[in-house]
């Protein structure tokens, strides 16, 4: 087991690949009470075309496929749902799907061993039957129905829907109720065999435990199983253009505020700077343009054309960087407009970028006051990058002004996307500066 | 973590040193008995003292202030509490051991100089922060049908009692144009005048230092005692539940059960109701989870929750409209159940365990440390090593005895009517 000390806290970082490719990650935290345990798949909505493992020719799963397969991991050949089991336990455990993965995870402040190696032997024993599908269907239906309305789901899922052309990122991760209706027992046992390999998954520990007991117990469990070998994921290759879908959309739905979101799509090919790079210098940049410090954030409130703060949110993907910029407002068209000029000129001053700089710095100390929170970071990193990045002070003291410009200047702002929902009715009536 | 409270008769004080953690978090709370024609003006408060102060006189310049200080996570909210409105602000800023000597002071000053220096110029706080504080609210208070979850649970408690603080909602779009940057100003001196304050700060922090920091910080003299209690004690119990409805465009319709809650001794409100609640309406080892969701799959998810300093007890579901009354006929049942003790020793067990691990995690994060200790204060409760013990007390016997004293009062749906489409391409 190899370990690497954080600068910044004097927390230590563990970590190990076991002979079966499972990579963990271990963070212990003496002064804590509970642990966060994450097991994770390299496996989210976005993976739906891909050659089976026990196949040659490409195949495409129905969206919505990966959350659906989260869902009916819960439920086991013998009857105990482990919910139940980590209820007695006094452990929360929980899921979720994202684009790119899907992750299993739990905390509790006693159990642990049992509970880790339960969370093992449940994620790893798939059991799916023709009810136990047919059940879930009527669940997923009423959590896709959720999301239907609720305005900002609807904002975010429609973007991205709107900017991409092939690229299955444009799909919600829940699928549709047609989607969901078409998933199989065969379909589910097609995505498990394929991507819940142990090299495509890792463990992600945080808070109070020993490290090497812990590995132990891990190893220990691992080895009692036969993985059958295979050979690495192949998924299909995607070609996207740099046009958008649809470069505008407005849809009027049940809202009393407007709402607006405005979707950059970026190629990636232009930006020469490695990934976690990029993104510290884009966050950088972003932040100085709209965030809480920006004369832009203060106009657009003095004016009375922005009603919220301005969030934004970042898809990546291999060949493109989407970009969504959204807002609260009842003057779409006014605030749109002061968005798009101020994406004219990415410039940013010296003393924004040292500050944003040293924000990020001390970021990383409030991310290693929070078990949860390490977990999710090292995730994120994993996720994204295939890699952890530990001391990002590193890499933040490297970032400098003349490197901004290099990456600011390739970054083409070309290819947008627009989206506006209406309520039905606006009385407007805000206090307007003009 | 050694805990140090004292009676400062102007406030009260409450101080932890720990060195679990490598922040310092404070918290200042102001409140009063909530009167309904005050709420609207109040909600300007904890947002305006944030958009500006004296010193800082934008948002623009007070947030570059912060990130010089190491960015600490700044923050302000408005609370109905039983009877009390409750305005709260707080800040988790890093020690300065570190980031660099100096900072801790540098910090403080900045919490002060938003709370106790405001924006005001001649009579009133600062025009321009006021707009945007308004225009905020105003976006709020006409947005409140955009969240359906929220949106029936404020439906049904105007349905439950529509003369009592649990409808109250948290603003009046119909007084917002009466109110103008002079009256808060105002409101905000009455605040400090009047209000009950509490404040918090936790950390590897010296409690000295602390002390002179704070009556430094909080320049007020006049001495305060709480007139009213917190909780709100309902008069009138119905034999029959109570059915409303309404219409919106909506495809999942929504379904909240409200209960009031009579007559509980000191133990049941703090150990016993938190353990029904968790038995019929915990987390996915519930009865309700499980019969609704798990064996009918009528809903993805479905509730309950104790509102302590209301009274009551609510559920809350997403399902389709032609489910309403087989639903409603499920929770009914589950009632019946803990009424008649149809309660196993593993199902209490699940929602002890529960409460206990909810505990242990409020230890390990500063900010629900400082609200669980403003609670425990709030509401008298047991201190965490205590209730620990407690919760074990509780037996099956005690959580079927409280069912006399839970009351369905209304269902309420809120739904998209017969036309709507349930999917999406």
């Amino acid at each position: 087991m190899k370990q690497i000390k954080i600068k910044k806290t004097d927390d230590m970082l563990f970590y190990d690949t076991l002979d079966n490719g499972l990579q963990v990650f271990m963070v212990p935290k003496e002064k804590m009470n509970t642990t966060f345990v994450s097991l994770n798949v390299k496996y989210g909505a976005i993976h739906n075309e891909f050659t089976p493992s026990d196949d040659k020719k490409m195949a495409k799963v129905p969206n919505g496929i990966a959350h659906f397969l989260e869902h009916k991991m819960f439920e086991q050949e013998n009857g105990v749902d482990p919910m139940m089991f980590y209820a007695e336990k006094g452990a929360d455990v929980n899921a979720y799907t994202s684009l790119y993965n899907t992750a299993y995870h739990f905390s509790c402040s006693s159990h642990l061993n049992e509970n880790l190696e339960y969370l093992l032997d449940f994620v790893q024993a798939p059991y799916f039957t023709d009810e136990n599908i047919a059940k879930e269907k009527g669940i997923i239906e009423e959590e896709i129905k959720m999301y239907n309305d609720d305005p900002y789901s609807f904002l975010e899922e429609q973007i991205r829907f709107n900017a991409f052309l092939n690229h299955p990122i444009k799909y919600s991760i829940a699928g549709t109720v047609r989607d969901i209706n078409s998933i199989t027992k065969e379909h589910l046992y097609t995505c498990y065999n394929t991507f819940y390999q142990p090299s495509n998954m890792f463990l992600v520990i945080s808070g109070k435990f020993d490290p090497e007991t812990l590995l132990e117990v891990i190893k220990t469990n691992q080895n009692k199983k036969d993985f059958p070998k295979k050979g690495p994921i192949k998924l299909k290759k995607i070609t996207e253009d740099n046009k958008v879908l649809k470069e505008y959309e407005e849809k009027v739905m049940n809202v009393e505020v407007p709402k607006i979101s405005y979707g950059l799509k970026i190629p990636l090919k232009p930006i020469k700077i490695e990934p976690k790079k990029g993104t510290l210098y884009l966050a950088i940049m972003l932040d100085s343009l709209f965030g809480s410090t920006s004369t832009f954030n203060e106009e657009m409130k003095e004016k009375g054309y922005l009603l919220s703060k301005i969030l934004i949110e970042t898809f990546p993907t291999e060949s493109h960087l989407l970009v969504t910029i959204n807002a609260d407002t009842e003057y779409a068209d006014e605030l749109l407009e002061a968005i798009k000029n101020r994406l004219l000129d990415l410039s940013i001053s010296d003393e924004d970028f040292e500050n944003k700089r040293k924000m990020f710095i001390s970021n990383g100390i409030y991310i290693y006051e929070d078990v949860n929170s390490i977990n999710r970071n090292i995730t994120n990193d994993l996720i994204l990058y295939n890699e952890y990045y530990p001391n990002i002070d590193d890499i933040l003291n490297k970032l400098n002004k003349k490197e901004y410009e290099i990456f600011k200047n390739s970054i083409k702002i070309s290819n947008t996307t627009t989206l506006i929902i209406k309520p039905k009715t606006s009385e407007g009536g805000y206090d307007v500066k003009s | 973590m050694k805990y140090q409270y004292q009676d400062m008769k102007a406030y009260n004080l409450h101080l932890f040193k720990t060195d679990k953690f490598k922040t310092i978090t404070i918290m200042i709370n102001f409140r009063r008995e909530i009167k309904k024609d005050e709420i609207t003006i109040r909600s300007f408060i904890h947002l305006l003292l944030l958009l500006s102060s004296k010193k800082y006189q934008s948002g623009r310049i007070l947030s570059s202030e912060a990130e010089g200080l190491y960015g600490p996570y700044i923050g302000a909210n408005e609370n109905r509490v039983g009877n009390f409105a409750l305005t709260s602000f707080y800040m988790t800023m890093i020690n300065e051991k570190y980031t660099e000597a100096g900072m801790n002071d540098k910090g403080m000053d900045f919490f002060k100089e938003i709370i106790f220096n405001p924006d005001v110029d001649g009579k009133g706080f600062n025009k321009k922060s006021f707009a945007i504080a308004k225009n905020e609210i105003k976006a709020k208070l006409k947005s409140v049908k955009d969240n359906p979850k929220y949106y029936s649970m404020v439906r049904m408690l105007e349905y439950m009692d529509p003369e009592s603080p649990i409808s109250y909602q948290s603003g009046y779009l119909e007084v917002l144009n009466s109110i103008d940057e002079k009256k808060v100003y105002d409101y905000y001196k009455s605040m400090l005048h009047s209000d009950l304050v509490d404040v918090f700060i936790l950390g590897n922090i010296d409690f000295l230092d602390m002390k002179k920091l704070v009556a430094d910080m909080v320049s007020i003299n006049v001495i305060k005692k709480a007139k009213k209690d917190i909780y709100i004690n309902h008069k009138n119990f119905v034999k029959r539940l109570k059915k409303a409805e309404d219409e919106e465009n909506l495809s999942q319709a929504k379904l909240v059960v409200g209960c009031k809650i009579g007559n509980l001794t000191s133990f049941e409100r703090k150990y016993v109701l938190p353990i029904y609640s968790g038995i019929l309406g915990g987390p996915s080892y519930s009865k309700l989870f499980q019969s609704v969701r798990e064996k009918n799959s009528l809903a993805y998810y479905i509730y309950s929750n104790y509102r302590r300093a209301d009274n009551l007890l609510t559920i809350s579901s997403g399902i389709n409209k032609e489910s309403y009354n087989k639903v409603l006929k499920l929770i009914k049942e589950e009632f019946n159940n803990m009424s008649k003790g149809n309660i196993t020793e593993d199902e209490l067990k699940r929602a002890k365990e529960d409460m206990i691990s909810i505990l242990q995690n409020i230890e390990d994060n500063p900010l629900n440390l400082i609200n669980n200790y403003m609670w425990q204060f709030l509401y008298s409760l047991d201190d965490i090593k205590m209730r620990k013990d407690e919760i074990n007390k509780v037996t099956i016997n005690d959580v079927k005895n409280i069912s006399k004293k839970i009351y369905l009062d209304t269902a309420y749906l809120l739904h998209g009517g017969d036309e709507n489409e349930t999917d999406k391409d």
